[in-house]
Parts: C-alpha cells; structure tokens; sequence
C-alpha cells in the first residue's frame, strides 16, 4: 500500500535549488535520501519541518492519497517528523514527555499501560524519571523513535537518525528503525551516513549537489551502474596521467580516493587480467560501497588538484 | 478534543510546581507587602477618596492588580518561554495539538492562576475587610476578565515581539500601574486624559469592583463593566487570530 508520495518535487532557497526528484514510500518500507553535500540536505530537512521558508516550491505532496502542505510535513497528524534537535518538553520527565502526548491519544488509564509499554520496548525504562536533556544522545533518539509510536503515526521522518552515535549505538538504532517499520508503518530517512542508508533502507534516492540523480535498491544500484568490487591501487601524480590514459582507453569506470586509484571492476570479470595489463604490484581489492558511488558520481570532481 | 486542554493544564501545574518558589512573589509577597504598605499604611494618613475609606479603595485595586499581573506574567514570559526558548509549542504540535487548542488551553491555565493569586489575595484582606458571598462572586468575575484581557495582551505581545519587548517590558509596567488607578482615581489627571485612561482594562476593573463594593448599585458598575467586557473580547479575538500563525 502507498503511504507517501513527493511527485515532481523541487524547492529553490539562497539560490541553492533541490529537485525535482519523484518517489513513493510502501508500507513497510524504509526509503532514504542521501547527498554528497550535506548544506543541500540539511536545508531539504529544514524546509520539511518547517524550520525555514523557502523562495519557490514545485510538485506534489501526499500522504495516504491526500495532498499535504510539504512546508508543514511535521505538523500533519500522519506523519511524525523526528528532526536532529530533539523536540520535547524540558519541564516533563521521559515518561511524563509520553503520557503527555499518549492522553492526546486515550484516556488516563490506557494512556498509562501504554507508556509502560513502550519504555519497556525501547529500554528506556531505566531514564523514565530522568528529564530529557540530561541523557545521551543514544537515548533522546530512542525517545524520538518511542514517542512516533504513541503518535501511531503513518509515515516516521528521521532526519539525520545516526548523527553523534557511536557505531554500536548506530547498529542499535537501525535494528530499532527495521523493527518499527516492520510493524507499524512506512519510514523516509535523511543522513549523510552512506554506509548506515546503504545497510539499513529497502530503496534510496542519491542526490548530487541537491539535483536528483538515481534512485534504488542500493545493492542493486551499485552492481548496475558500478559493478561489485573495488581494485584500490596506491599511486603518486606522475603515475596517475599515465594510468588515467589507459582507463579511459579500456572504458573502465573509476574515481579518486585517499591518493589512490579505484577501478570499478563487475562480478565475472577478469580480476587478474585487470591488474595484470596495468602492470600494478600492489593492490587492496574491496566489495563496492554506496559511498564510492557518491564520488564517482561527482561531476566537478579535481583529481589532479586533489592529488597534489 | 477535551484531553488537549487537560493535557495543557496538567504540563503547566507540574511546571509551577518546579518553580513555585519564584511564583510566589507574585502570588503572595508582593500582594501582602503592597497591602500592608501602601493599604495599611497610607490609609492612616489619607482621607477618604471618592467617599471611600483609603483601604478600601486600594484593596479594590490590589485584587485587579493581583489577576492583571499574574495574567500578564504567565501570558508573556511564560508563552515566550515555551514558543520560543525551550520549543514547548513545537513539541505540542508535533504531538497534535492545534495553535487555537494551545490558545484556549493556555487561556484557560492563566485564568485559574490569575484566580488562585486572587484568592490567596482575598484571604490577606480578610483580616481586615468583610466582603459577603455576593461580593466574591462579583469580584471573580471581573478579577477573571482582567485576567483575559492581561493574558491576550501578554501573549499577543510575546508573539509579537519575539525577542525584544519582553526583556524590558517590565520598565513600562510601572508607569502603567500608576496611571491604572492603582493608588489613585483617573479623574485625578486632567480630562482628556482620564477618559483615554478609563479605557484601560485594569481601570476599569478596579472601578468595576470598587462600584460594587462601595455602593452595591448597579448604575455605577455599567460603564466600567461594558468598557472590561469590550476590551477582553477585543483582545481575545486578536490574539486568537495572531496565534494561528504558530
């Protein structure tokens, strides 16, 4: 069933234009959005939820087959926006923070055994009396998460879910995000984190400097457009211009990295053939990663100046 | 949907109680100080005024005062606090509540605080003035549309100036007060004036009350009754309408 949907949608801001891209959510489904440059990203989040007007606004918006303002995403009843910046209420407790917004929802009783419920689903049982402020940051997202679902809402929005997370934590959470898609409803993750988009999301959609660029299973959009391994070869400026020539001529895909050379190579094809007809010593082969799609992808990309 | 408006009303009693220490000076020592001050205290060397004893006259005052003050308080520091500082509003919303839910809802709360400084206020002068059941009921009614009529302006104010106004409002109040009919009638300033003054909800509060309780006829609470009324509305309305903007 479709939960979400952005139809041709594009929005121009300090000169800065995102879009226009389309896409529609399932239920059950994790969908995330992920650009090499995080200023574009951050400003599509912060239109999204209402944190900053922009100068022009195109396409469609809707959520269950009703059209929605894009500019007011979290404020409608449907959706619940997580944003970075936790949004709570630094007078209430964890517990108090969900009782308010479950009596919203039930009566006092029901509203109670609710909470209790949900603390104990996200281990958060332990902070309950605790002001929310003083946790970690780990346990603020746990509550973000906790409080969408009191809200029982359709669509979650994380914006940026793994930010300031250590790595187990950032396992934690995406476990937490699949169980809660699982069972409740469809969820749009925001984040420059290509490795966690890449593990976590059914589908993405690549943005290159806030223009749309592809959209996809990931595993899929990588063996398609990249192929599945990586050969790294270490190499110096002088070496490069040499090398360079050569790709070209084989029609090879490849990309700058960490002053060394990475050529895109498919499942089947002849690895050592590869390395051998360039004449490499050394080599570090890789499975490929979405973030090697992000730079391959990238148009203004110097490799000269960036090895120099 | 009854549940926002208690939900409103439960986050903001569990808030008070968290800061009940600073609270009180506006609910407890500034009323018992001016009582004693400026009531007890000039009273001894005042006439009557208006055919009134002085402490009369003032402890007619100091209950509009109480609820204006309270009102004003919690509608401007306090919704600038929760719309602006600590993002309260926006979690609110996120939560489902609507911007006219939080209106009435934060109406609502500064009215029963306005009601309870008032109460605490009428138990001060109870060592000193006899009021009967008719008066109380009287003296609530226009003590709560002083209060909504302090609680709009407060709120359209915070909404208003958003940053600025607020950290030196208070310099204004004082001169408000002193022009309010606080410690003296308007008729003592000079005539164009003392009608623009009139106008002002608490001066006509203040008159409201202190016609019913010096004379308990009705003639003499119509005017300052209608010009209350008048202003709480119109303010009510405004505000209402600057809130949607939330």
């Amino acid at each position: 069933m479709k939960i979400f949907e952005m139809r041709q949608f594009a929005i121009e801001s300090d000169s800065k234009q995102i879009g226009p891209f389309s896409f529609e959510i399932r239920s059950g489904e994790i969908f995330g959005i992920s650009d090499l440059s995080d200023v574009h990203l951050r400003l599509l989040t912060k239109f999204l939820n209402g944190e900053n007007p922009v100068e022009k606004i195109s396409g469609q918006v809707f959520c269950k087959d009703a059209e929605i303002n894009p500019a007011r995403l979290g404020r409608d009843l449907r959706i619940s926006f997580l944003s970075q910046t936790v949004s709570f209420d630094p007078k209430l407790t964890c517990s108090e923070n969900l009782f308010f917004q479950s009596c919203l929802k039930t009566e006092q009783a029901s509203a109670r055994a609710q909470v209790q419920e949900v603390l104990h689903s996200f281990e958060l049982y332990s902070v309950a009396d605790k002001y929310l402020q003083k946790l970690d940051l780990f346990s603020q997202k746990k509550f973000q998460l906790a409080s969408a679902q009191i809200k029982n809402a359709a669509l979650i929005v994380f914006a940026y879910p793994w930010t300031g997370l250590k790595l187990a934590q950032q396992k934690l959470l995406s476990q937490k995000i699949k169980n809660f898609a699982q069972q409740k409803s469809a969820v749009l993750i925001f984040s420059e984190n290509h490795e966690r988009i890449e593990s976590v999301c059914d589908r993405i959609l690549i943005l290159d400097q806030g223009r749309y660029s592809i959209i996809g299973e990931p595993k899929k959009l990588k063996e398609s457009s990249l192929g599945t391994q990586v050969i790294e070869i270490p190499l110096n400026v002088q070496e490069f211009d040499y090398f360079q020539k050569r790709i070209k001529e084989k029609n090879l895909k490849y990309f700058i990295s960490d002053q060394s050379l990475c050529i895109f190579s498919k499942e089947g094809a002849d690895l050592r053939e590869h390395i051998q007809s360039f004449g490499f010593q050394q080599v570090t082969l890789r499975k490929t990663q979405l973030f090697d799609f992000f730079i391959q992808n990238k148009k203004d990309y110097k490799p000269e100046l960036e090895l120099a | 949907m009854k549940s926002a408006y208690k939900s409103i009303l439960w986050r903001n009693w569990k808030s008070f109680r968290l800061q009940w220490k600073s609270e009180i000076i506006w609910m407890i020592v500034e009323p018992a100080l001016l009582i004693y001050v400026f009531g007890k205290g000039l009273s001894q060397w005042t006439g009557s005024l208006q055919g009134q004893d002085y402490f009369d006259f003032f402890s007619a005052s100091i209950l509009g005062q109480v609820s204006f003050i309270i009102a004003l308080h919690e509608g401007l520091y306090g919704v600038r606090a929760k719309n602006v500082n600590s993002g309260v509003y926006n979690f609110w919303i996120h939560s489902g509540i609507t911007a006219q839910q939080i209106f009435k809802g934060e109406m609502f709360w500064i009215c029963c605080k306005a009601m309870l400084g008032v109460s605490i206020c009428l138990f001060l002068l109870l060592f000193s003035q006899s009021y009967h059941l008719a008066d109380y009921l009287w003296i609530y009614l226009i003590c709560l549309l002083i209060s909504i009529s302090g609680g709009c302006v407060g709120i359209y104010l915070a909404l208003r100036f958003k940053a600025d106004l607020p950290n030196w409002f208070s310099i204004y109040l004082f001169p408000f007060l002193l022009v309010s009919g606080i410690f003296i009638p308007v008729q003592f300033f000079p005539l164009p004036i003392s009608w623009f003054l009139e106008i002002l909800p608490l001066a006509a509060g203040c008159d409201a009350i202190r016609a019913w309780t010096k004379s308990h006829e009705l003639i003499w609470m119509i005017k300052p009754s209608i010009l209350l009324v008048t202003f709480a509305a119109a303010t009510y309305h405004f505000t209402q309408k600057k809130i949607s903007q939330l």
